[in-house]
């Protein structure tokens, strides 16, 4: 009897949740024509989508329980990386913002390296003092970077041409916000097997205990790394996705406080413990701040975000993904 | 086996230790055959458990080495170690909280010493380890639900996933009911018998004296007798050691 009760430790999807997902899914399809096409409600789920992508790529560490607030460093990295490559050697978006993440990537080696024995607090302390040094070498490299006043002009993603169709993300909200869609579908999957694979364990061991992880064979220090390398790598793509849409970047703009904490906020709101709460958390949060809080407060809609932060703390310490997961749970049996 | 001279399961050369500048722990030297059961005992504080911790590559020794069947593993690091075959509890049981017992011992199987073959295999694997240790009513909780006395056991379940050769019990009987030390003398019997090498740090002597082939006292920083267990028992210093004549 204890044997059934421990083989069915495996987890099939049930009807409900099977339901809820495609429902989900069907409607972030037909977003843009349940809305104004291309109006403001599409745009702000294609932000929206931008930045779950943005809090799954930080909650990578997170999983490991580095909590980290320095990843704005690995987005300007990006951002300067892929702007700067397609002023100077003016090469196609799509293959400008893969290098920019790898600028971020090298940036992520570097933290492991310099600071990769710090835990908790000193850690989230020394990721946040990390950024300085890449915006005041940026700031002040003006010959090659333009200093503050940031570089201008960066094209928007180049269009591509799908047999006699053209997708136009510069140009049309719609395809932009079907590009991001399957974006963040890929990162999502791809990010829920990684959790669910072997090296998916190890991070979560790493999380609830480094030094039994060590023991029972856990390779705490390449874990970590790799674990460094994706989050940057992921982050500093978004950042470089995010300078060909802006069309500028400037040192305040993309090495800022905002950027670092926005997916932590996300994260902490939708769950950091499930894979999908940190998407779960951009797409509930993000809409209501620049929807509807912006219309009602023009000047300090973001408090939003602060407010969010201690309630879901002192409400659902695990996030709405976890209380929703129980929820469905109940729900089903 | 072909070899002629197999090397010893596990040798100490000389170990010492400090913190701070402060010795711990001052030229201990102990070679441990196949198959042995070696205890230590010894007051609080004395230095067992850092031993282990240099032995699991948990901390470095300042001077000497640690010797694993022939190989010189001083200051590796302690996940190399565990796939050589060393396997370790806690004294102060270690648990993935938020984890099942099932998967607990899953982490084990998954990163310890042998690749291990098919998924149901590692599951049917894990729930035999845990009817071992009398834990598989509880594989469905979670790591932070079980009581201390079932944290100890999960410690030598998930310590026996990683397919040990050498397994250190950090108190693994301490607080255990008479009934409950009784199973884990047969329980650390059987495990002799199935070809382990097994390190016990026992504080009260419950267990020990039991199913040890030799007993270390430490003391004072140092290794003051090695023997039959009741040999070391009836040692002056041992005496001393734990009736406490030697503060007078």
């Amino acid at each position: 009897m204890g044997e059934d009760k421990a083989m069915k430790r495996v987890r099939t999807p049930t009807r409900l949740s099977v339901a809820l997902l495609s429902a989900g899914f069907l409607l972030f399809l037909g977003w843009p024509w349940l809305t104004a096409r291309g109006g403001i409600h599409c745009q702000a789920m294609s932000m929206a989508l931008f930045h779950g992508c943005l809090a799954l790529a930080w909650n990578i560490c997170s999983m490991m329980g580095a909590v980290s607030l320095g990843h704005t460093a690995f987005f300007g990295l990006g951002a300067y990386g892929s702007a700067l490559l397609c002023h100077y050697g003016h090469l196609n978006p799509f293959l400008t913002i893969p290098l920019g993440g790898i600028l971020g990537a090298f940036y992520g080696v570097l933290w492991h390296i310099a600071f990769g024995k710090l835990r908790g607090a000193p850690f989230a302390l020394a990721s946040l003092a990390s950024v300085e040094i890449p915006k005041v070498i940026i700031d002040n490299w003006e010959s090659f970077t333009f200093g503050s006043l940031g570089v201008v002009g960066i094209p928007p993603l180049s269009p591509i041409r799908v047999g006699s169709f053209m997708l136009d993300f510069g140009e049309n909200p719609v395809h932009l916000y079907h590009l991001f869609l399957v974006g963040t579908l890929f990162l999502c999957l791809l990010y829920r097997q990684a959790l669910r694979s072997r090296w998916g364990w190890a991070v979560r061991t790493i999380r609830e205990d480094e030094t039994a992880a060590a023991s029972l064979g856990v390779n705490v220090r390449r874990t970590r790394l790799q674990v460094f390398i994706c989050s940057a790598f992921l982050t500093g793509i978004c950042g470089g996705v995010y300078a060909h849409l802006m069309g500028l970047v400037e040192p305040a703009l993309v090495f800022s406080l905002h950027i670092s904490a926005l997916p932590l906020v996300l994260s902490i709101f939708g769950g950091r413990f499930q894979w999908y709460g940190p998407l779960l958390g951009a797409v509930v949060l993000y809409p209501l701040d620049q929807v509807v809080f912006r219309s009602l407060f023009p000047v300090g809609h973001s408090a939003l975000y602060g407010f969010v932060v201690i309630l879901t703390l002192m409400l659902f310490p695990q996030g709405m993904g976890a209380w929703l997961q129980k929820r469905l749970h109940l729900a089903s049996s | 086996m072909a070899a002629e001279a197999t090397p010893p399961c596990l040798e100490l050369k000389g170990i010492s230790f400090g913190f701070h500048g402060r010795p711990l722990l001052e030229d201990i030297t102990l070679t441990v055959g196949h198959q042995e059961i070696v205890s230590f005992i010894g007051p609080n504080g004395v230095g067992k458990t850092t031993l282990f911790n240099i032995i699991c590559g948990l901390a470095a020794p300042l001077k000497g080495s640690v010797i694993y069947r022939g190989v010189d593993i001083t200051g590796r690091e302690p996940h190399t170690i565990c796939r050589m075959g060393i396997a370790r509890t806690f004294q102060i049981p270690r648990p993935f909280p938020q984890m099942t017992v099932l998967e607990n011992v899953l982490v084990g199987i998954w990163f310890g010493a042998e690749e291990a073959g098919k998924p149901d295999g590692e599951r049917q694997e894990a729930l035999r380890l845990l009817d071992l240790v009398g834990l598989r009513h509880k594989a469905e909780e979670r790591g932070r639900e079980l009581t201390l006395s079932e944290l100890r056991r999960l410690e030598v379940a998930r310590a026996l996933a990683t397919k040990p050769r050498l397994l250190l019990l950090d108190e693994v009987a301490a607080g255990l009911s008479p009934q409950a030390i009784r199973e884990a003398v047969e329980l650390i019997k059987s495990l002799r018998d199935g070809g382990l090498t097994l390190l016990i740090i026992d504080h009260f002597l419950t267990l020990t004296c039991q199913v040890s082939d030799r007993l270390v006292a430490l003391c004072e920083r140092k290794m003051t007798a090695v023997g039959k267990p009741a040999e070391v028992l009836n040692s002056p210093e041992v005496m001393r050691a734990y009736l406490g004549r030697g503060d007078a």
